[in-house]
């Protein structure tokens, strides 16, 4: 997929994974594996700014003895989803619009 | 290349950050070392998943705030040591004045695009003062004259109209000069990280 076009649903993505369940980093990587390419250094910037930007809470949780970063969608988060799908209308519209350009050559 | 091998590179490489952030980075990175791990991925294998060191690196540098880039560029690499403070306070009559005007010219630049973008909106608030005033003007004249009546609604909506495609060009002009602005930061931010390997 373009890259540009990727970058703007990844966080999406993200926010849809911790909306099952609160998860972790590997698997937040795991369960997206089928849907998107997504590298770990990739997910990081992306859980930091969803963090800071409040969609997220991170709590540390003790497993076999070391440490792993728990990550929890808030109701910011919650409502960027909600956003999201309805923003997906306008872009039906426009995929429309860049069907028929393309039927026209 | 084990676990703690890819760490203590990637901490070397990282050694232009505040040591929080740095430390924020490794545990990142060695939480998700050790899952992948505990999964049954061989360690080696797990650390070349991860993907090359200096370009990790790199997108984290790029990722930080231009503040924090300048303090750790403007750092000399073996610490404050006496032979640095020597040099930083003899050459004092020299940097500090560049760096006045370095600031200087940045404000200015940023003044003037904030310059431009509100004289534009100035005019759009021109247009439609005229506009309403000239309206306003018409419909006292009705008792005087019904001609200059008319006349006067007539240009008070001609110049609404200006005001309309004012307003859409200002809007358009104040985004594009907003991004060029943005763009430039980029670009001056873009010179201060420092690229490795």
């Amino acid at each position: 997929m373009n890259v540009q076009l990727k970058k703007g649903l990844l966080d999406i993505c993200v926010l849809a994974v911790l909306n099952h369940e609160e998860s972790y980093g590997y698997k937040i990587l795991k369960d997206l594996g089928e849907l998107i390419d997504l590298s770990e250094s990739t997910l990081y910037p992306i859980l930091r700014r969803l963090e800071n930007g409040n969609c997220v809470t991170v709590r540390s949780v003790e497993h076999e003895g070391r440490l792993r970063k728990m990550y929890t969608i808030t109701p910011t988060g919650k409502a960027q989803l909600v956003d999201f799908l309805a923003d997906w209308k306008e872009i039906e519209t426009i995929y429309q619009y860049i069907k028929e350009s393309v039927n026209l050559d | 290349m084990t676990k703690e091998m890819f760490l203590r590179e990637m901490s070397g490489k990282l050694h232009q950050l505040p040591e929080k952030e740095v430390k924020q980075q490794l545990s990142y990175y060695e939480e998700m070392l050790e899952d992948m791990i505990e999964d049954g991925i061989a360690e080696e294998e797990a650390v070349a998943k991860i993907g090359n060191i200096n370009e990790i690196v790199e997108e984290i540098l790029c990722e930080q705030p231009l503040p924090a880039l300048v303090k750790n560029r403007m750092r000399p690499k073996n610490g404050w040591t006496v032979a640095a403070v020597t040099v930083a306070i003899l050459g004092a009559p020299l940097w500090i004045p560049l760096l006045f005007a370095l600031v200087l010219t940045a404000g200015a630049v940023v003044l003037a695009i904030g310059a431009v973008i509100l004289s534009l909106f100035v005019v759009v608030l021109a247009f439609a003062c005229t506009g309403v005033l000239i309206m306003i003007r018409g419909f006292c004249l009705f008792t005087v004259s019904g001609n200059y009546a008319v006349f006067g609604v007539g240009v008070g909506l001609f110049m609404l109209g200006l005001t309309c495609l004012a307003a859409l060009a200002t809007k358009y002009s104040a985004v594009g000069l907003y991004r060029g602005g943005r763009w430039l930061y980029r670009a001056v931010k873009g010179l201060l990280v420092v690229k490795e390997g």
